[in-house]
């Protein structure tokens, strides 16, 4: 039986500093994410909302140890759901998770700025430091919030963490290997070339127009053999490494997903009341009924895993030069490079899904297909 | 009779398929009821046949009572699929108006294809020159109508109208919203509140424009192209001071994220900081696209100016909220030319005139020579 597992938070290293080549991270830290990212998923298994529920996932961490904060990160980077609404001019942005930090310490702050936990997302995201407010009309679906004490809290999504539970649950040899069947196949949509690029911005949420693409990645991408998600090419540039990664956490939300969709059928199919009707609802594809949701749901994600990432958006500068920039091939080279920059990479898209349609219209059908994928992927990863 | 019209209106109002043909069969009861009538009569002519013909057994096994049951039963189909079209053109449900337009045509195809079965009519007969003038003669009539058919296939075929699309047809100066689409005609209000009526093969021979897609927000953005002509009297480098005062200026609006400070210097010209400091205001407006492009740039200089070109896209695609947005752009456009000292260009009214605004002035000009007083 084939192994399908790897370690691959082993190739992440530290961004350049000063041109010196990036360093690895500690054994300790590389072990606290395995920990954290095995409880995590486990803890929030069962978690789904409605596109159209007001509640929100509230995970309280009790403490701010390594392994906490390692936690901390983890729960930002899987914790994303359909029913996040980023507001707009009018509205505030509605259904954040919010994260909440009991500790004693005044230079959390720093901490948590740290590469290894939450990085640039401090920066951006909506913060309540002790009361100090930053960043609320954030269009980032985190929120972290750091209190002294935790009185309990009577909401519907509560989770309470604490270091114990973690420590506890963690098994080595079992939990510090990653399935990486689904990450392989979700990198492969970028293999299928122009049956997906040359699809034109116009009505990207329409699910026909992705068809051929999709039986494209279905039957031929979905088929090829298994192979190491950060093989030995990828293992020496970090921006590779990065983009690996960047599967790994897309596709950790996939179950998520899958439950939320499902759930919203069966909540309609409950409140049928004739058959012809359950029938014609189970007839509707609710991946296509919901597509739109699911796509800035992804981005949402996408954003906050990114800057965890290290990345960061273009400054008012960098804006600037990137506007003049006149032409659609020189364009793509400047922020190419931008990208891959390794003491300080900086992205166009880490923008809200507003923006995103302004700035870069036609990268937002990459989301919208791989929302699509995900039964197919689902269904092709657990076979055995 | 008023029982038959309740009982086709109930099933009409129905929202089953089944029901609705039903409801239709229903209000055509009279011709229902008579090919019923005729089909039993014919099958029992033809059973009777063996036992002895008669009068009324020759006439119901001939051709014509063939014929005429066949045309019974296409009219039928015709007019039950022209009531199922009324229904689903107000349903807008776009697959059965296709079809039942289809099943027009395919119903028109069995007729031609029952007479030359029922009448035997081969090449050697004599009928068929009769049948091929008579053929070409109807066809040359209804060309029109036979063009129209062509054109719905495609239109429906290659998904280019549904109801309620906007639509342009400069050939027709039309200008609004579909409502009826059948296979001779298409129904259209227009945004000036009257209806327009015209031949579905005009689609399909001239040329249209769908606004549709745009007007629901599925492209890019709606194009906004306006141009505001500047008056270049007012073009000039910047001294120190204006540049000073330019810098207050942004700053106090917060407009350094659109013009940098080191940009703005003694000896730029006004008017390129307003097209940089314009185009960079435009990118980062949050209803304004920067796909697929945004361009801010000089037309070729006029006698009255020179105009700055606007041509972005804006993210609203229905008429008022994009009328919105394209006027508040304009306001913006207009006050913040002051911030540069430039103006636009407007030639002088009568009350400019008449209030003494425009000025000759007393000085020389240069060029003419001194005339000495001796």
């Amino acid at each position: 039986m084939t192994n399908y597992t790897e370690q691959p938070f082993q190739f992440l290293r530290r961004k350049k500093v000063d041109g010196i080549t990036e360093t690895a991270f500690s054994p300790e830290i590389i072990e606290n994410w395995y920990k954290a990212r095995a409880y995590v998923l486990d803890k929030l298994e069962n978690v789904k909302f409605g596109a159209h529920s007001n509640n929100h996932l509230h995970v309280v961490l009790m403490g701010d140890t390594p392994l906490m904060l390692s936690v901390a990160r983890q729960v930002a980077l899987s914790a994303h759901y359909i029913n996040f609404d980023e507001g707009d001019e009018k509205r505030q942005p509605q259904n954040r998770t919010v994260i909440t930090i009991v500790t004693q310490r005044n230079d959390i702050n720093n901490e948590l700025l740290k590469e290894e936990y939450l990085c640039n997302l401090l920066k951006y995201c909506k913060c309540t430091i002790y009361g100090d407010e930053s960043n609320t009309d954030s269009y980032i679906d985190i929120e972290l919030e750091v209190v002294k004490e935790w009185k309990f809290c009577d909401e519907d999504f509560c989770i309470v963490i604490k270091e114990e539970d973690v420590a506890n649950f963690y098994k080595p040899n079992v939990h510090d290997r990653i399935d990486t069947r689904k990450a392989v196949i979700a990198n492969r949509i970028y293999n299928i070339g122009t049956l997906i690029s040359n699809i034109p911005y116009e009505d990207i949420h329409d699910t026909h127009r992705y068809s051929q693409a999709l039986d494209a990645f279905q039957y031929i991408q979905m088929e090829k053999p298994w192979e190491l998600l950060i093989g030995e090419k990828k293992q020496n540039r970090l921006t590779d490494v990065k983009e690996a990664l960047s599967n790994i956490f897309c596709t950790d939300c996939f179950k998520t997903r899958e439950m939320e969709i499902n759930m919203m059928k069966e909540f309609d199919l409950k409140n049928c009341s004739s058959e012809k009707e359950k029938k014609k609802i189970r007839k509707v594809n609710y991946w296509d009924k919901y597509i739109e949701a699911l796509s800035k749901s992804e981005h949402a994600r996408w954003v906050v895993e990114k800057l965890i990432m290290g990345y960061r958006p273009l400054n008012m500068a960098e804006r600037i030069e990137d506007e003049r920039i006149i032409g659609a091939q020189k364009q793509k080279e400047h922020r190419k490079q931008l990208k891959s920059n390794s003491e300080d990479p900086v992205h166009i898209d880490l923008c809200s899904c507003a923006d995103l349609r302004r700035i870069d219209p036609d990268n937002m059908k990459y989301d919208s297909f791989l929302m699509l994928a995900i039964p197919e992927i689902m269904k092709k990863c657990s076979q055995k | 009779m008023c029982f038959f019209k309740k009982l086709s209106k109930k099933n009409l109002a129905s929202e089953k398929t089944c029901c609705q043909i039903w409801g239709a069969l229903l209000k055509r009861w009279w011709l229902l009821a008579l090919l019923i009538a005729g089909v039993i009569l014919f099958c029992v002519g033809y059973n009777n046949c063996d036992c002895g013909c008669n009068q009324l057994t020759n006439v119901v096994i001939s051709p014509w009572y063939k014929f005429l049951l066949l045309t019974l039963g296409v009219c039928l189909t015709i007019s039950v699929c022209r009531t199922l079209t009324d229904i689903f053109n107000l349903r807008k449900h776009e697959i059965g108006i296709t079809w039942s337009e289809s099943s027009i045509i395919i119903a028109i195809g069995l007729w031609i294809i029952g007479f030359i079965l029922i009448f035997n009519i081969q090449k050697e007969n004599q009928y068929f020159i009769a049948l091929g003038i008579v053929g070409s003669l109807i066809a040359w009539i209804f060309q029109d109508n036979v063009k129209g058919a062509v054109a719905f296939v495609h239109l429906r075929r290659n998904h280019l109208l549904s109801i309620d699309d906007w639509i342009e047809v400069p050939q027709y100066k039309v200008d609004g919203e579909v409502k009826r689409v059948t296979l001779t005609t298409i129904t259209v209000y227009n945004w000036d509140t009257t209806t327009s009526s015209f031949p579905t093969s005009a689609l399909y021979t001239g040329h249209f424009k769908n606004l549709q897609n745009m007007t629901s927000n599925k492209t890019y953005g709606r194009q906004m192209l306006t141009s505001f002509i500047l008056d270049t009297g007012w073009f000039h480098t910047l001294s120190s001071t204006e540049a000073d005062s330019l810098k207050e200026k942004m700053k106090s609006e917060n407009n350094f994220q659109f013009l940098p400070e080191n940009e703005i210097t003694e000896g730029v010209l006004n008017a390129k900081l307003y097209r940089l400091y314009l185009y960079h205001w435009m990118m980062n407006h949050p209803h304004i696209s920067q796909a697929p492009r945004l361009i801010i740039r000089w037309l070729e200089p006029k006698e009255c100016g020179i105009p700055l070109q606007v041509y972005a896209y804006i993210t609203e695609g229905s008429v008022a909220a994009y009328s919105w947005q394209q006027s508040q752009i304009v306001e913006h456009i207009m006050a913040s030319l002051e911030w540069f000292n430039l103006q636009l260009y407007q030639t002088p009214s009568g009350y400019d005139t008449s209030n003494a605004n425009v000025h000759i002035t007393e000085k020389k000009a240069s060029y003419r020579k001194e005339v000495k007083n001796d």
